[in-house]
């Protein structure tokens, strides 16, 4: 059955309608990935909105491409200017850049995207072989494990993301949470936190809520007056670097796995991805002092794991519908406007699904590694582009990204509120992807949360009586403790 | 860079201390409304959250004047205020974010949607100085242009 459904999924990508589709969103997902500022999550929640007319198979196409080529994008942008074109390409800037200065940029934006699109492989693979089996360990999930899964998703984003602080990190997901508390209860209908106001009742939109987060604090940040130089593309012989990616096929494979992994955590994106691969590989190295003064494989690492975390963030969409990072958040909203359901019973209701997606993935990954061998010429000329010019239409795309879901005005000054907020998140040093998961997990927490007091009538003595529950007790405890640095003292206190 | 930080965390505990008493009250008045058993109300998982909230910012804000105090802290704000509103960047950031508030609220509600966006994309690029007027007249053009046509014709996408 498989197979016929990977066959079917390749047919349908391969029908020209739809390959003209990929192709084109993959160059608009590396265009957009290469341009600092436009992050990958933008890219989809900007995409989001156009594919509307699109049939359901196209649009999702279409927003696979786009995210594997903005994530694979931001590399160029690392590369040739030092500056990430998208967060999860800042650990690809540390040896990427010392090697544009030695005129080896040319071979070190073919190594990170021929890694970029390895290491999307290997999470294809990954998510045809762990989606089922996550799928069916969720059929096990109750109210109660729902409710804590969704606590330690904001909990565990909030403490690898918030860069040593994960006070902030979990202050920033409970607001997440409170803000998908507004509108009416799912279980009541009550209105919460509406003022009177019948846009609010109806619960604020998620697309808008994304690009405000994600979109507007980068246009605003932009204004700044800030000097670029962008260093040139260099020739270089493509044996030369198959014989790197040879060289590096075990940092490859390791970086990869470190993807898919942590992009199966709940809300924990691409660059975390790309930073712990980049750390294992130096880690691992015999030489650790050459990372950060031209290391080819800091770069293949980085750009493996970065890529990966795409197929890795995917599987917990599939089976638990929670997203694995910022941009498959966007990605899990695209799939529900279309008329998806992922989540536990996907695999019983619509089991070709996982095989589109896995086939849309491959084709993608492959799509962006030859677009981006042919556009390579042309990237210092996209990477010259002024932000002078480039961030007023942003801002116009992301009035048209808000309004287009729901046709409301309502939706784009909801966008213009989230973007002040999330303008301020940025300037606090907060992370803004703990409270992307708490705005998309917060009904979750309040439906599942409440159904489970209701059938134990107002007992928490059954989440500690569940084994599955006991797992995220034990974890969501240890996160909190392990930030207070209670396991520390105990080790000392040992000692 | 450490000042920095503790500054960040001791202006933002103050607003989500707020943020979280505001939540808290409006929690309890749902609850009044609703008139429910408090676990099976629609204000249970507010109040849990705006609990939650109030003892991480207390918790954030006693991390932020462990060392010099609430004085040094203020000290500090004083400081950094002064020197942001003689910052260029500062003023340019305020003026960008002034534009877009115009194009959002007022130029889309009483102009169509082709003439605010060209407005909006001219004066904002002319603003930040993104080249000769006649470059930023002709690039105006032709995105506003590409825009409308890519959304309301080849995608057949309402425009605001």
């Amino acid at each position: 059955m498989a197979i016929t459904y990977l066959l079917q999924s390749f047919g349908a990508v391969l029908s020209p309608m739809n390959l003209a589709v990929l192709l084109i969103s993959t160059f608009t997902g590396l265009v957009m990935g290469m341009l600092p500022g436009l992050s990958a999550t933008m890219a989809v929640a900007l995409l989001t909105g156009l594919t509307y007319s699109l049939s359901p198979t196209s649009a999702i196409i279409s927003l696979i491409g786009v995210y594997v080529g903005a994530i694979s994008g931001g590399c160029q942008a690392a590369i040739l200017l030092n500056i990430p074109g998208t967060p999860a390409s800042a650990a690809t800037a540390l040896d990427g850049f010392p090697l544009a200065k030695q005129g080896k940029g040319g071979l070190a934006v073919f190594l990170a995207t021929t890694a970029s699109c390895i290491g999307t492989l290997i999470s294809v693979i990954c998510v045809l072989a762990f989606t089922p089996l996550l799928t069916k360990l969720s059929l096990q999930f109750g109210s109660w494990e729902f409710f804590l899964l969704s606590l330690f998703g904001v909990v565990i984003c909030g403490n690898l993301t918030s860069k040593g602080n994960a006070v902030k990190g979990w202050i920033s997901g409970i607001i997440g949470l409170l803000v998908a508390q507004v509108g009416l209860d799912q279980v009541d209908a009550f209105p919460r936190f509406a003022f009177g106001n019948v846009n609010v009742m109806a619960g604020l939109a998620l697309i808008p809520i994304m690009i405000g987060l994600f979109g507007f604090p980068e246009i605003i940040k932009a204004f700044k007056k800030t000097e670029e130089h962008v260093l040139k593309i260099s020739k270089f012989k493509v044996s030369e670097g198959f014989t790197y990616i040879r060289q590096n096929t075990v940092a490859l494979i390791r970086s990869s796995l470190i993807g898919v992994c942590v992009g199966i955590i709940p809300g924990v994106g691409e660059d975390v991805g790309g930073w712990l691969s980049y750390w294992a590989t130096k880690s691992s190295s015999k030489d650790p002092e050459k990372f950060g003064t031209g290391e080819m494989s800091g770069v293949i690492s980085a750009e493996a794991g970065n890529n990966s975390c795409i197929g890795g963030a995917i599987i917990p969409i599939l089976s638990l519908a929670v997203p694995g990072s910022a941009p498959a958040a966007v990605l899990l909203a695209a799939f529900m406007m279309h008329g998806y359901r992922p989540g536990p019973l996907l695999m019983n209701e619509s089991p070709e699904f996982l095989y589109m997606v896995c086939v849309d993935l491959f084709m993608a990954a492959v799509a962006m590694w030859m677009i981006a061998q042919l556009v390579a010429k042309f990237s210092v000329k996209i990477l010259g582009v002024k932000k002078e010019i480039l961030m007023p239409i942003i801002y116009v795309l992301c009035i048209v990204g808000s309004y287009v879901i729901n046709h409301l005005m309502f939706d784009v000054k909801v966008m213009f509120f989230f973007g002040i907020v999330g303008f301020f998140l940025s300037m606090m040093e907060f992370p803004a992807a703990p409270f992307l998961l708490g705005v998309i997990l917060g009904s979750m927490t309040d439906s599942n949360l409440r159904r489970a007091l209701t059938i134990s009538e107002g007992s928490f003595m059954p989440m500690f009586q569940r084994p599955i529950c006991l797992v995220f007790l034990v974890a969501i405890l240890a996160l909190i403790l392990s930030q207070f640095g209670v396991f520390e003292k105990l080790k000392r206190k040992k000692v | 860079m450490e000042a920095k930080k503790k500054l960040q965390d001791f202006l933002s505990s103050i607003v989500v201390f707020a943020v979280s008493i505001f939540i808290l009250v409006e929690s309890y008045k749902i609850y009044l409304k609703a008139g429910k058993v408090f676990y099976l109300s629609a204000a249970f998982v507010p109040v849990l959250l705006g609990a939650l909230l109030l003892v991480l910012s207390v918790v954030l804000f006693l991390g932020s004047i462990k060392e010099g105090g609430v004085s040094a802290r203020t000290t500090e704000f004083q400081e950094v205020w002064q020197a942001m509103v003689k910052d260029n960047n500062s003023l340019r950031m305020l003026t960008g974010l002034i534009m877009m508030a115009i194009y959002t609220f007022v130029l889309l509600e009483i102009l169509p949607f082709w003439l605010a966006t060209f407005l909006f994309m001219f004066l904002l690029m002319f603003f930040l100085d993104a080249g000769s007027i006649t470059k930023i007249l002709i690039i105006t053009a032709v995105m506003d242009g590409l825009i409308v046509f890519l959304f309301q014709v080849c995608f057949r996408v309402p425009l605001p």
